[in-house]
């Protein structure tokens, strides 16, 4: 069984976006701060339609925020 | 703290204060040997209460959860539901090994399975639910 793991880049694309706060990030894509943080940290794989909401606030492919990392 | 830490904590008390209630007035009835009407009478007392307050709070909260505290909640309702059908088998095997396949037991072992396994599966939902919002800090 592969342990593929799905990484982001949520954190920096944040700061390169004049810092927004994870709160701000939330209330945009309509989730709690909690949640950002858990994706953040690589703990929670967001859904397909979050992680659009999430590429499309900072005006990127799904792909530039989200990485897989496959471990065969 | 966290809102599903604040869920966790009140569905922790209210299955801790029904079990208050419902453990003594329990066996205060099955020691008067009353009949079961009033078995029926006591648990609609205790739990419709209980049932109201737990529907009450789901419908107000539903929409306020975003995908991934839903899902947290899924992963404490189903461990929650696996400790009571283990808990169901065990007492299930437990009577049967005991008593045999040809022994009988008294009639109150069931709704008392049945509702000693609806508190453990709560209370094991809820400590689940504890832990994993328990990682909700920066």
């Amino acid at each position: 069984m592969s342990k593929d793991l799905l990484t982001n880049t949520i954190r920096r694309l944040r700061f390169d976006a004049g810092e927004m706060t994870q709160q701000d990030l939330a209330d945009r894509v309509g989730v709690t701060r909690q949640t950002i943080l858990a994706m953040e940290q690589n703990k929670y794989v967001p859904s397909l339609a979050l992680a659009i909401r999430v590429a499309r606030v900072f005006n990127k492919q799904v792909e530039e925020v989200f990485q897989l990392e496959e471990h065969p | 703290m966290n809102r599903l830490k604040r869920r966790a904590w009140a569905q922790l008390a209210a299955v801790s204060i029904m079990a208050l209630i419902a453990v003594p007035g329990f066996l205060y009835l099955f020691a008067r040997d009353v009949g079961g009407i009033d078995y029926l009478i006591f648990g609609l007392i205790t739990g419709i209460p209980a049932g109201l307050f737990i529907y009450r709070r789901k419908n107000r909260k539903a929409q306020q959860y975003d995908e991934r505290e839903r899902f947290l909640l899924g992963q404490a309702f189903y461990y929650g539901t696996g400790a009571f059908v283990l808990f169901f088998l065990i007492a299930s095997f437990a009577a049967f090994f005991l008593v045999g396949g040809q022994g009988s037991v008294p009639v109150i072992f069931l709704p008392l399975m049945l509702f000693i396994g609806l508190f453990i599966a709560k209370g094991i939902e809820s400590l689940i639910l504890l832990r994993l919002a328990r990682e909700d800090h920066e």
